[in-house]
């Protein structure tokens, strides 16, 4: 079940919200546990035994690494849970794609394996070590009652695409929460935004990829719309789902931390990886670069370290040489600011930075979006002019007129402009009240706004079915 | 005390627009149809153990949530105003407006299409009609008037043309786009309007030489408003056409016979205006294989019509010159089954088509 899905706003939410905040409360956990499962059990039926059997075995295997706790046993029990978990990974998301790599090297004909990746399995898999890892290093108490933590592991809101909660971060609050009517109303607020980030410009955006695809001229200005689009497309359906997860954890009590942080605004690389994905990005330094020795060791460690982090990070992100790519390109960058233009990036004007970043990234995401290495080649050929097509044609300057405007909304709606200037209208005690009173209305009109989009059956595509 | 009330009022605008849309979604009776989008809505998925393993009963389920929704047609219109007011979108899902006119891009020209069908004509014409007086008339859509001059995309019309030339041998081509406007046709749906159809129809019984005379003047009726395919497809508010329709005392005499059903049946359907979609008023809407018999004819010619729905409303006023016109509608009946029902023999022969459907003849049979 998606967020941004008829059957999610109209049906499963209110009835989970009636139950939930009716459930005496030692019996919430329990209620989001049950529904959190059915939510997981609509899409992926199936896969729901692995989802629980992986909640199982993190649960047990915190159990035993507790028990054992400064003996070897403690040991082989995380690395037994890493084994596990990462194995499970690797069966589901990686086999077909090693099997591949195998018979294009060698010829043979070994057949792939008939399994479609479980949804949110990156995801649930990297909170469960987060955990094991957790009370193995003793940041974090054992969790000692089983809902408990498959309530941690299966919470839909951050179920199926994030962000990915660290236990620690909810440990009290799985325990024991407060419900408020600020938390409510701002969990609302955040939940209705991030729909509409996600239905009415992402997928908005995403007609744009569609019309590429089917594209009957090929022209540089529809090879540098559609990548233009995809840049602001995933960030709007990621942030958008981000919003939804944060919002959704706030209703029920829940404090996840931020996902996203306007990156398009960054000025280097490095800085737009503080801002995308913060928590992905957070796992990756907690649990590899980190116990890797980070920046502690010599630069040659460093420089190895940071390639492994992005070969793991594209690897995450989809099995196929493309993500792989995505990842070592943006090592690559990061590389370079750290030991070429340490200190000196400072000196470039703020303008050329900002230019410089979103060059790179929507580069990056050209890569990314790509359904092979041939098709991302073929697709820098054609924005770059290689391909031999003309700049312009009658059906990409059509299609420019037809989305100039929501290309405009989605740039303006990636910085922290708007919000700057609500937030300084505010300081006006007039519109302050007025904008308060709207406030309501805004929501309304945007709930109204997305259920037309999901009933018309407009374009509502799920991005993260290769995470 | 402003930031509570606030906080009281935004709880409350969500829990009562989600809770009131789960209950009255829940109370409401489901529906068959949308007649503006004119389709037979998902019904309740049946329940089996099988598609709760496979996930297939969700997906039922969702699509049936998803047409039932209370207040669609609201809905849509909302999405509707959103992309072309906010989002400032020229189309929408192909559909665009002018005035209060709704189009919808066909684009590009499939030239694999139009071979297709130049052959497909061909091997008619081989199996049946060797020795007849073969003709083709091609029926422009609405984009051929208006879309170049307000930058949308469409077909290159006179490419099609050339190409059916090219591609047909021992076909008199009739030309009518010059004797049709943007006028001509409903505002609201994709066909042209029976009213605005007399002048084609003198070109084609003139070029298939069949003048007539001395014409038998029509009666202008009209049925009231109609609301044409299109204007549900782009859930905007436009005003709804007039349907007007032409009859004589040959058009009400005149007898339809459905070889599907065996019976027969008048030239005007009222039931059919008043059903799904009201251009079924003519010829009763979707028919196969039918023969317009008309007892009142001068002559004793016949003639044979290839076609698709833009003929019905066009092939009453042909009567004139015709003791019976069959129509073969191609998408639904194939030519190899043709002779277990006509005997082509020295009638006239038409292919009548639109320019839509020429793009997409894989649909002909």
């Amino acid at each position: 079940m998606l967020f941004s899905s008829v059957d999610f706003l109209y049906y499963f939410l209110p009835v989970l919200l009636i139950v939930y905040f009716t459930a005496p409360h030692r019996f919430k956990n329990l209620t989001l546990l049950l529904f959190s499962l059915a939510f997981y059990y609509y899409g992926e039926p199936v896969y729901s035994v692995l989802l629980v059997f992986s909640s199982v075995s993190g649960y047990l295997h915190g159990r035993m690494i507790d028990h054992h706790r400064g003996t070897k046993k403690a040991k082989a029990a995380l690395v037994s849970s890493v084994v596990i978990s990462v194995g499970l990974l690797m069966f589901f998301k990686y086999s077909n794609f090693l099997i591949g790599n195998v018979n294009n090297l060698f010829g043979s004909e070994f057949s792939l394996l008939p399994f479609i990746l479980p949804i949110g399995i990156s995801f649930y898999t990297f909170q469960i070590l987060s955990y094991t890892i957790d009370v193995y290093r003793g940041t974090v108490s054992v969790q000692r009652k089983l809902l408990d933590f498959m309530t941690y592991v299966a919470l839909f809101p951050q179920l199926i695409a994030g962000p990915i909660v660290r236990y620690k971060t909810i440990e009290a609050e799985l325990k024991g929460r407060e419900h408020s009517l600020e938390d409510v109303y701002r969990g609302i607020s955040r939940f209705v935004f991030g729909l509409a980030k996600k239905v009415l410009i992402a997928n908005t955006l995403a007609e744009v990829g569609a019309h590429f695809a089917g594209m009957n001229e090929a022209t540089v200005l529809f090879y540098w719309m559609a990548a233009i689009a995809f840049m602001l497309q995933i960030y709007y359906d990621f942030s958008g789902y981000s919003d939804m997860a944060i919002g959704l954890g706030r209703i029920f009590g829940f404090h996840f931390l931020e996902n996203f942080n306007y990156p398009y605004i960054a000025k280097s690389i490095t800085e737009f990886w503080r801002r995308w994905h913060i928590s992905l990005g957070q796992w990756f330094r907690n649990y590899v670069y980190i116990p890797l020795g980070g920046n502690r060791v010599n630069l040659l460690l460093w420089a190895r370290n940071i390639l492994i982090v992005w070969f793991l990070t594209g690897f995450w992100h989809g099995a196929a040489w493309n993500f792989i790519v995505w990842g070592m390109f943006f090592a690559v960058f990061l590389l370079v600011e750290k030991f070429l233009l340490r200190g000196m990036m400072e000196r470039i004007p703020k303008i050329v930075r900002h230019a410089y970043v979103l060059f790179v990234v929507l580069i990056g995401f050209v890569v990314f979006n790509a359904g092979s290495m041939t098709e991302a080649i073929g697709n820098l050929q054609g924005m770059f002019g290689f391909s031999n097509i003309p700049l312009v044609g009658e059906e990409s300057l059509y299609y420019l007129r037809n989305y100039l405007f929501v290309f405009l909304i989605a740039c303006v709606g990636a910085t922290p402009l708007l919000k700057d200037l609500a937030g300084g209208f505010r300081r006006n005690r007039f519109v302050s009240v007025s904008t308060d009173m709207l406030e309501p209305a805004l929501y309304v009109l945007l709930l109204l706004m997305v259920t037309g989009n999901l009933i018309d059956g407009s374009f509502n595509p799920f991005l993260y079915f290769r995470f | 005390m402003q930031t509570r009330i606030k906080h009281i009022l935004v709880v409350l605008c969500f829990t009562v627009l989600i809770g009131g849309g789960l209950f009255i979604n829940l109370i409401k009776a489901d529906n068959e149809h949308s007649f503006s989008e004119r389709r037979n809505l998902r019904q309740m998925p049946v329940f089996s153990d099988y598609g709760l393993m496979d996930g297939d009963y969700f997906t039922d389920l969702e699509a049936y949530v998803l047409d039932q929704f209370a207040f669609r047609d609201a809905f849509r219109r909302i999405n509707a105003y959103t992309r072309r007011r906010l989002f400032r979108q020229t189309d929408i899902n192909d559909l665009y407006l002018i005035g209060d006119g709704i189009y919808k891009m066909d684009f590009p020209l499939n030239e694999r299409s139009i071979d297709n069908a130049a052959w497909l004509f061909n091997k008619i014409h081989a199996d049946y009609l060797h020795g007849m007086d073969v003709y083709y008339s091609v029926a422009p859509d609405k984009n051929y008037f208006v879309a170049d001059d307000h930058g949308y995309l469409h077909k290159d019309y006179a490419r099609l043309l050339t190409l059916l030339e090219a591609g047909l041998d021992d076909f008199d081509y009739i030309d009518i786009f010059d004797a049709l406007s943007i006028d001509d046709y409903y505002r609201t749906d994709l066909h042209w309007a029976q009213e605005g159809l007399t002048g084609v129809a003198s070109i084609l019984l003139e070029a298939m030489h069949r003048e007539v005379i001395e014409a038998t003047p029509y009666e202008y009726r009209s049925l009231g408003d109609f609301y044409g395919g299109y204007h549900g497809q782009a859930a905007t508010a436009v005003h709804p056409d007039s349907m007007v329709y032409l009859t004589n005392h040959i058009i009400e005499n005149a007898t339809v016979y459905d070889y599907q059903t065996g019976e027969y049946g008048p030239i005007y359907d009222y039931e059919g205006f008043n059903g799904m979609d009201g251009y079924d008023f003519f010829l009763s809407g979707v028919r196969p294989l039918i023969t317009i018999e008309n007892d009142a004819a001068k002559s004793d010619a016949e003639l044979i019509i290839f076609r698709d729905s833009f003929s019905s409303s066009l092939a009453p006023l042909l009567l004139e010159g015709y003791s019976k016109i069959t129509l073969i509608d191609l998408r639904y009946v194939t030519h190899e089954s043709l002779d277990t029902y006509i005997t082509f023999d020295d009638q006239d022969v038409l292919f009548l088509y639109s320019t839509t459907i020429l793009n997409n003849s894989w649909m002909l049979n």
